[in-house]
């Protein structure tokens, strides 16, 4: 031992206490830096070969809980995800309006059934009659509206999206560029660490992120469901091809039927993925926009052309009765029949109740369930000739289903008859009706059925719900629905040259098709279920998209508002490791300055006992 | 509550713990003017995503307030409608009571025209209920059943009576038939059988003149010889419908010492096909002192003013149909209708104007001595048919054949307007005590909720300011 080892000693102690102080003043610098994670100096034992040789710096590292970390990036995709589906959620709810409110899409149906109830009880009165057409119209443009809102909200989702996979390209790259450093220092430098950390984290609220440790203190990046974002030193960069947003723009695998943006990773050997096909984004608030775009939204609008369908049907389906044949069988007179109108007929086989929906369909297949009603047997058939063109081909369909000799069909003119095996007892024709679209508003045979709305993009085209082609004219309805313009007030209650003035046939015809005839819905976004269609009226139904979609919002809500609260709590377990506390750095600051003043106190005895030791 | 956490990065504990509490006092913030917004309207939540679990019962409930107020509205209107109906009615039953009552002591005495003056004031009482039967509401037609805007009689009194009149001289001209054919009826003799047959009624509007047969009445005498004294009956239907009998006897000796006032008879003969011919000739007889008497006079009349009225075309402005009731309809509840029309070409308006019209469209003469005879058949006639209108024997359904019914129909339509009102009142305040369950607040609760919020934003900002100069900083 010696005074000038003493020296050395106090000396490095000073050096140390220096650079402890750096890294206490870079934290308190720091305390509000995003992404910073707090620092400490570790300091080791110099040993030489007689002892201790002083102190030294080893290295300045970062506080940090790797679990956390990863748990609160997972956080941070959930979180991204239930933000931006509770925005989107709560918007498309107030799509609607707001409760009692006259512009709410109820508020409308209501006022549109009232004036039908004072034209019906004053069928003559010239203002009651222009009162419920300007209604009528006031409903469709409400329905437009509602459907244009709806697309603007994709639209909305659809240009985030863009303004997302921009950012996610930018990410991805500043990431690769910080890896590269901190390949380059081995992992050592705290600061390098902290800014590709922080880059990962703005990515995790975008896209669910899975981190993998690898040498050198690099990071590989996936999706949670594997799609590979980022090895090292090639980052994978995306594309989003952005596209006008309408009701009858969806999503498709097939790049040629598809109408919206797709997300498209293209990789090293210039591969190229459909991400969004795939289903390889699962959280973050892409996946959320995604969801809203091609699910929640095309749902809304789906339940939204329902509604104008049913609306259009209701006051313009003229029901032809059928009329029995002898005792095996019944016949209806089809002359009329649009593409789309179905003839359903009410029958027993083998001792079971079956409905037999056979629809005029000019061109293309029959889509699955393209009547509401979940067990008819449903048929398609081109009545463009009559019953008689469509005989062949209706006749084949039964025998397929029922197998021969079960129905014979036969046509007389315009109306097509069914008769069940007769005396053989297995199948027996019950009933049959036809419903028929009414194109004009009065003409043979006269009747209360109104076209009222039409599908206005092409001018006053009749609503039929046509399927012709593979095209379902209810698509985007909501988005066409109009009032008839060929329609005069007086049209609400004439329906043929000799009706009175005063004949409330039409006026109530209309009302009961919207408040009292209950019928079954095609069941989407949580309105009925395929097997149990939601039954009522067509006022009922618009109550049931508000109260599906204002619950929807509630829920979406309610989920972010949990999330939110998960990922606080683990924010904050996660900065207590990791997050600077001036008090604390405070408090070390003063342990410094005492080592300091302690190593300073050893020099100066050193320094006493050296001038101690040259006076003598 | 939402605590927003950062989007990400900023782990400094000071920045999450200054952040995290500054959310927790913007929420409360919000919260608290979410409060207020709730004070100040009373309402729970301005979006149906706010309503929470009572969101499906306020639509629900919201549809079918709406649905009353249209009903309130078809209510008030049918009630106010029924009023003026009720009070046309009330007159029109007044018209006939009076016009019967004062018929009974009307005397036989005629003024220039040839009429008395109870006649006269038929004129007057038949251009009043024309007037009644036009009377509208709001625009619309009271009685012209479902042609609403259209007035329900055409014509003026004075038009009506000329058309009645018109109608009376062909029926004059046409009902009594000729010698051969009195009444127009066919008495033919084939042996022993004498057969009364009436002709083929002509189809309707067209009248059908002359009398009527139930069945075509053949008398025969070849099995018995009639005995004398023996009366032989016929009932025929006069041209108004009454019905009226003729009778002959049966006499050994013509005239008989027996016979009474004004009987007709006929000889019984040594063989049918004989005592037959005298049947015949006294049973045209008999037949054509019917058509010559007062009674078939008025009765002629009353069928003429029959004639007019049974070509609707000729005075009903109106719509005719099988249910006049439910030509006008107030819809008063979801499966309630109450039919509150009427029509004037129903039996009872009809029978009314008719009765009114034939009694101002007659004429008398001073000089004519059986005009006295006339006079008092037609009056007779006039007031039976105002007091009991002439009911077929098989009404049709759904037509009032008297004044009396029509106000019964209106009157328990008007009850029954009432019922759904009173109805219709309950159920709305009941909705509404629903609705407000559901969407309003209590000011009571939302007052304490403020407090509680106020007291928490103070502690809060207290203890943040106090814990913002707790630092060690301070103190070095």
């Amino acid at each position: 031992m010696s005074l000038t080892s003493a020296l050395g000693n106090s000396l490095s102690g000073l050096r140390a206490t220096q650079a402890q102080m750096e890294v206490i003043s870079g934290n308190v610098s720091n305390a509000g830096t995003q992404g910073y994670s707090r620092r400490s100096a570790v300091t080791v034992e110099t040993v030489n070969g007689s002892g201790t040789g002083g102190v030294r710096i080893e290295g300045i590292i970062r506080l940090l809980d790797s679990v956390l970390q990863k748990e609160l990036r997972t956080e941070t995709s959930g979180s991204g995800y239930t933000a931006a589906k509770a925005s989107y959620a709560s918007q498309l709810s107030n799509v609607f309006g707001q409760p009692g409110s006259s512009s709410a899409l109820t508020s409308m149906m209501g006022s549109f059934t009232n004036a039908l109830q004072a034209l019906q009880s004053d069928p003559s009165n010239a203002s009651a009659r222009t009162a419920a057409l300007n209604a009528a119209g006031s409903l469709a443009r409400g329905i437009n509206t509602a459907s244009r809102n709806i697309q603007d909200l994709r639209a909305n989702a659809e240009s985030a999206i863009g303004a997302d996979v921009t950012r996610v390209n930018a990410l991805l790259k500043g990431i690769a560029a910080s890896d590269a450093r901190v390949a380059a220092t081995q992992g050592k430098d705290a600061g390098l660490l902290d800014q590709r950390d922080a880059q990962i984290n703005e990515l995790a609220t975008l896209i669910d992120v899975k981190v993998t440790d690898g040498p050198f203190g690099t990071v590989s990046l996936a999706t949670g469901a594997g799609l590979r974002l980022y090895d090292t030193g090639s980052p994978a960069q995306f594309s989003f091809d952005q596209r006008p947003m309408s009701a009858t723009a969806l999503y498709d695998i097939d790049p040629a039927k598809r109408a919206v943006g797709t997300i498209t990773m293209t990789d090293q050997s210039g591969r190229t993925v459909d991400v969004l096909g795939q289903g390889l984004i699962r959280s973050g608030e892409i996946a959320a926009l995604v969801e809203m775009r091609d699910k929640s939204l095309v749902d809304a609008q789906a339940q939204l052309d329902t509604l104008a369908a049913s609306l259009a049907s209701a006051a313009s389906t003229r029901q032809q009765a059928g009329v029995a044949v002898g005792t095996s069988g019944f016949e209806v007179d089809t002359a009329g029949l649009k593409p789309g109108n179905a003839i359903t007929i009410s029958a027993t086989v083998g001792g079971v109740a079956r409905t037999i929906s056979i629809v005029s369909l000019t061109s293309g297949t029959l889509p699955a369930n393209a009547t509401p009603d979940p067990n008819d047997l449903e048929i398609g058939a081109s009545f463009t000739s009559g019953p008689a063109g469509a005989l062949a081909s209706v006749q084949s369909q039964l025998d397929a289903a029922f197998g021969a000799g079960k129905f014979t069909v036969s046509n007389t003119g315009s109306t097509l008859r069914i008769v069940d095996d007769g005396a053989a007892g297995t199948t027996d024709v019950t009933g049959m009706s036809a419903g028929i679209t009414a194109t004009a508003s009065s003409g043979t045979p006269g009747s209360a059925a109104l076209p009222l709305f039409v599908d206005a993009a092409g001018g006053n085209v009749a609503y039929t719900g046509s399927l012709d082609g593979g095209v379902s004219q209810r698509a985007g309805f909501a988005s066409r629905i109009g009032l008839n313009s060929s329609l005069s007030a007086s049209d609400l209650v004439v329906y043929s040259p000799t009706t009175p003035a005063g004949d409330d046939t039409r006026p109530k015809a209309l009302l009961d098709a919207l408040t009292k005839a209950a019928t079954p819905f095609t069941a989407v976004g949580g309105v009925g279920t395929t097997a149990s269609p939601y039954t009522g009226t067509v006022s009922d139904y618009l109550n049931r998209i508000v109260d599906v979609q204002g619950s929807n919002a509630e829920s979406a809500k309610r989920l972010d508002e949990g999330q939110q609260v998960v990922q606080a709590s683990i924010e904050s377990r996660f900065s207590e490791t990791s997050g600077v506390s001036v008090d604390q750095e405070l408090a070390n600051l003063v342990q410094i300055q005492n080592a300091y003043s302690a190593n300073a106190r050893i020099m100066s005895a050193v320094k006493e006992m050296m001038d101690l030791l040259m006076r003598m | 509550m939402s605590i927003t956490p950062s989007g990400y990065g900023a782990f400094s504990l000071d920045t999450v713990r200054n952040r995290q509490s500054t959310s927790r006092i913007l929420d409360m913030k919000a919260s608290f003017t979410d409060l207020q917004r709730q004070l100040s309207t009373g309402k729970l939540s301005d979006t149906y995503e706010g309503l929470g679990a009572g969101r499906a019962k306020s639509l629900d409930v919201r549809q079918t307030l709406t649905a009353l107020s249209g009903y309130a509205q078809t209510i008030q209107d049918a009630t106010a409608r029924t009023g003026v109906a009720d009070l046309a009615l009330t007159r029109m039953e007044k018209i006939g009571s009076d016009l019967s009552k004062s018929l009974v002591l009307s005397a036989y005495e005629l003024d220039s025209n040839g009429q008395t003056l109870q006649q006269k004031a038929a004129k007057s009482n038949l251009q009043e209920t024309i007037d009644l039967l036009n009377q509208d509401y709001a625009g619309r037609s009271l009685f012209a059943g479902r042609a609403a805007d259209k007035k329900a009689v055409t014509v003026d009194a004075d038009t009506m009576i000329a058309g009645i009149k018109a109608a009376i001289a062909a029926r004059k001209t046409n009902d009594g038939g000729t010698a051969a054919n009195p009444g127009r009826l066919t008495i033919a003799t084939a042996g022993s059988v004498v057969t009364v047959t009436a002709p083929a009624p002509a189809v309707a509007p067209a009248p059908t003149y002359g009398l009527q047969l139930s069945a075509p009445k053949s008398f025969d005498f070849s099995a018995t010889t009639p005995t004398d004294g023996q009366s032989f009956s016929m009932d025929v239907l006069m041209p108004d419908g009454a019905t009226s009998t003729v009778r002959v006897v049966a006499r050994s000796v013509v005239p008989s010492p027996d016979a009474g006032a004004g009987e007709i008879s006929f000889l019984i003969g040594g063989s049918g096909a004989v005592t037959a011919g005298a049947f015949n000739t006294a049973m045209t007889s008999a037949v054509t002192a019917l058509t010559t008497s007062a009674d078939f006079s008025a009765a002629s009349s009353v069928a003429g003013a029959k004639d007019y009225f049974a070509d609707t075309a000729n005075w009903y402005g109106g719509d005719t149909s099988a249910t006049p009731r439910a030509s006008a309809t107030a819809r008063v509840d979801e499966d309630q209708t109450v039919g509150l029309g009427m029509e004037a070409s129903e039996p009872a308006f009809q029978n009314l104007l008719a009765q009114l019209g034939v009694f101002a469209a007659e004429s008398f003469s001073t000089t004519v001595a059986t005009d006295g005879d006339r006079y008092a058949a037609l009056k007779t006639r006039v007031s039976d048919q105002i007091r009991n209108p002439v009911v077929p024997a098989s009404p049709i359904a759904g037509k009032a054949y008297t004044i009396q019914s029509a106000h019964t129909d209106l009157a328990l339509g008007q009850v029954a307007v009432k019922e759904a009102k009173q109805r219709n009142t309950d159920t709305q305040a009941q909705l509404e005590n629903a609705l407000s369950s559901v969407e309003d607040v209590t000011t009571e609760s939302v007052a304490a909720q403020l407090l509680a919020v106020q007291n928490q934003l103070q502690a809060s900002y207290q203890t943040t300011s106090m814990l913002s100069k707790l630092s060690l900083v301070n103190y070095l």
